[in-house]
């Protein structure tokens, strides 16, 4: 049994998300089942995003703003993962150009801030390819509604709709950003093919 | 493999793993934060508070004065110099990094930290002085206040920053009585009537009472508060920086001058997380050398210096604050003649000691 599984109140583990959100409007402490379940998740995101440091204040403030907002969560809805993502996403807003610079150094210099706390330093995957450098200058060029629909998706592993649920729009607008915003990426990869990138 | 993929790639190089103690430890204090009643008001008189920003109602607090006298003359000090320093020929040698890391061995950097959410570090805080016991109002509380004034120490002297002024004080925790010992040995503006204990006089007393009696149209909670600090500017047509600064200043003054009750320190940190272009930072070090948290009220072109409100790391109790122009703080150079010339200002001012004692006078 892992630390992580002995946390687990074992009446919330198999209960769903609205039903531990509905559980801990009268038993506050319900709502940490809701954090050890998406917690890591929201983390990995917020990492990838902006770095371990400010990750941990992200993930925290996430579920505090979602533990404060509970009342008002939608029952109907059975996976809370859109609407943590949500907060995640509008909380990361606030940081958008640090999460500029940090794509624009990886785009500059090839050294991935972000993943260097994780990478052993005599991996050769410290310093990132050509198609992670161009990736990465066009992420730092994609206006913020863009980045973060696509991001949600990319890396929250959303779907379209979870995707729309997260940020408040109709689905039809998040297919439009993604399109827009792959196409945008495609262009700044150019004559790169992402399959030649084995380094990455 | 196409741009997604390469994405999803990126993204693998971060390994899933369950949340850091630090969210986590976070995400605890402010759930429980979040689970306490609503935060009440202040039931002791708001004396400087009300002294420090009602049009026409005199600072009768004889140990802030002092120390807001001594800032204006640091920074004119530090302007003069750097005023001086930008005179200087071109083939001035400019040292800032051997020499001024030798400087910020001696003195905290004060843009050093972790950068973190201020919400988020106004929960956890204000979470854990309430858990502290109120001072009953009668209870006369010590304090030991240093205010330690830089121009930074010569990188060639390698000495430390030694305080510059240190005043031992008794103030009552209801605000309604308070005494200074000697600063440095002597006695500061005529402030103080007679030895190191002497009494404030009567009529500053009768002033800040006075004050006490407008109470009653205060707001009740933090957002209202630093909307009605900020609202104080005696300026007739206040920038949003001037505005921000006052409320800034205002509640800073509060933590610094007063011995407040746990409620009402929570909701003034509280407070300065909601002053409009405030960030917080962990890891930082006070002048003292202890570790602690900030609410930093950042340098900009409406603003001339960066103001720093310290706490502990641990306690969450004030420890000090400090101000500081330029950025690095300040650095050393050499001038046309040979000599060392520095730049910028940096002044801090920590509560380093603080207990309750019988009757002031005494020490702990």
């Amino acid at each position: 049994m892992t630390a992580e599984s002995k946390r687990v109140d074992p009446d919330a583990a198999s209960a769903s998300d609205a039903e531990v959100i509905r559980l801990s409007l009268s038993t506050p402490e319900r709502f940490e089942a809701l954090f050890y379940r998406h917690a890591p998740h929201i983390q990995r995101y917020a990492v990838r995003r902006l770095g371990a440091d400010a990750a941990d204040d992200i993930v925290a403030e996430t579920f505090l703003l979602a533990f404060r907002q509970r009342a008002s969560y939608d029952p109907a809805r059975e996976d809370a993962r859109p609407w943590l993502y949500g907060i995640a996403t509008n909380l990361i807003g606030r940081h958008h150009r640090q999460e500029a610079r940090l794509y624009r150094a990886l785009a500059r210099t090839g050294a991935d801030a972000v993943t260097a706390p994780f990478t052993d330093q005599s991996d050769d995957r410290v310093t990132a390819g050509a198609a992670s450098r161009r990736l990465a200058a066009a992420l730092a060029g994609l206006s913020a509604a863009y980045r973060d629909t696509l991001l949600l998706v990319a890396w929250g592993d959303l779907s379209y709709e979870e995707a729309a649920d997260a940020l408040g729009v109709p689905t039809g607008t998040v297919r439009s950003r993604i399109n827009r915003a792959r196409a945008a990426l495609r262009r700044k990869l150019g004559d790169l093919a992402p399959t030649r990138t084995g380094e990455i | 493999m196409d741009e997604m993929t390469l994405l999803a790639s990126m993204r693998s190089e971060i390994p899933f793993a369950p949340p850091s103690q630090e969210a986590e430890r976070l995400f605890r204090a402010g759930q429980a934060e979040t689970g306490r009643p609503e935060r009440v008001r202040p039931t002791r008189p708001w004396i400087s508070l009300l002294t420090g920003v009602l049009p026409g109602v005199v600072d009768t607090r004889g140990r802030s004065r002092w120390w807001r006298l001594a800032v204006p003359g640091l920074l004119a000090i530090g302007l003069t110099a750097a005023l001086v320093a930008l005179l200087l020929p071109q083939g001035a040698a400019r040292v800032s990094s051997g020499a001024g890391t030798a400087a910020r061995q001696a003195t905290p950097d004060p843009a050093a930290g972790t950068t973190m959410s201020a919400q988020l570090l106004a929960d956890i805080a204000g979470q854990a002085v309430l858990a502290q016991q109120p001072v009953k109002p009668e209870q006369w509380v010590y304090q030991k206040v240093e205010t330690y004034s830089a121009l930074p120490p010569n990188p060639l002297s390698h000495r430390t920053v030694k305080p510059a002024q240190v005043q031992n004080q008794w103030v009552m925790a209801d605000g309604a009585d308070e005494q200074w010992g000697p600063v440095n040995g002597h006695l500061m503006g005529g402030l103080v009537l007679a030895g190191p204990a002497a009494k404030v006089d009567e009529q500053a007393l009768a002033s800040a009472a006075e004050a006490y009696s407008k109470l009653g149209s205060l707001p009740k909670n933090p957002a209202a508060l630093e909307a009605y600090f900020a609202h104080q500017a005696r300026e007739h047509h206040p920038t949003q920086a001037a505005l921000a600064e006052n409320a800034y200043s205002t509640i800073q003054n509060m933590l610094s001058s007063e011995v407040l009750p746990p409620s009402l320190t929570a909701e003034l940190y509280h407070a300065l997380a909601d002053v409009p272009g405030v960030v917080a930072k962990k890891n930082v070090t006070d002048v003292a050398g202890r570790p602690g948290v900030e609410f930093i009220l950042p340098q900009h072109p409406g603003l001339n210096t960066n103001l720093g409100t310290i706490l502990s790391a641990t306690t969450y109790q004030y420890l000090g604050q400090v101000t500081w122009a330029g950025n690095p703080p300040y650095v050393w150079e050499k001038t046309a003649g040979g000599g060392w010339r520095a730049t910028g200002d940096y002044i801090a001012q920590v509560l380093l000691d603080q207990a309750l004692v019988p009757a002031p006078g005494k020490l702990p």
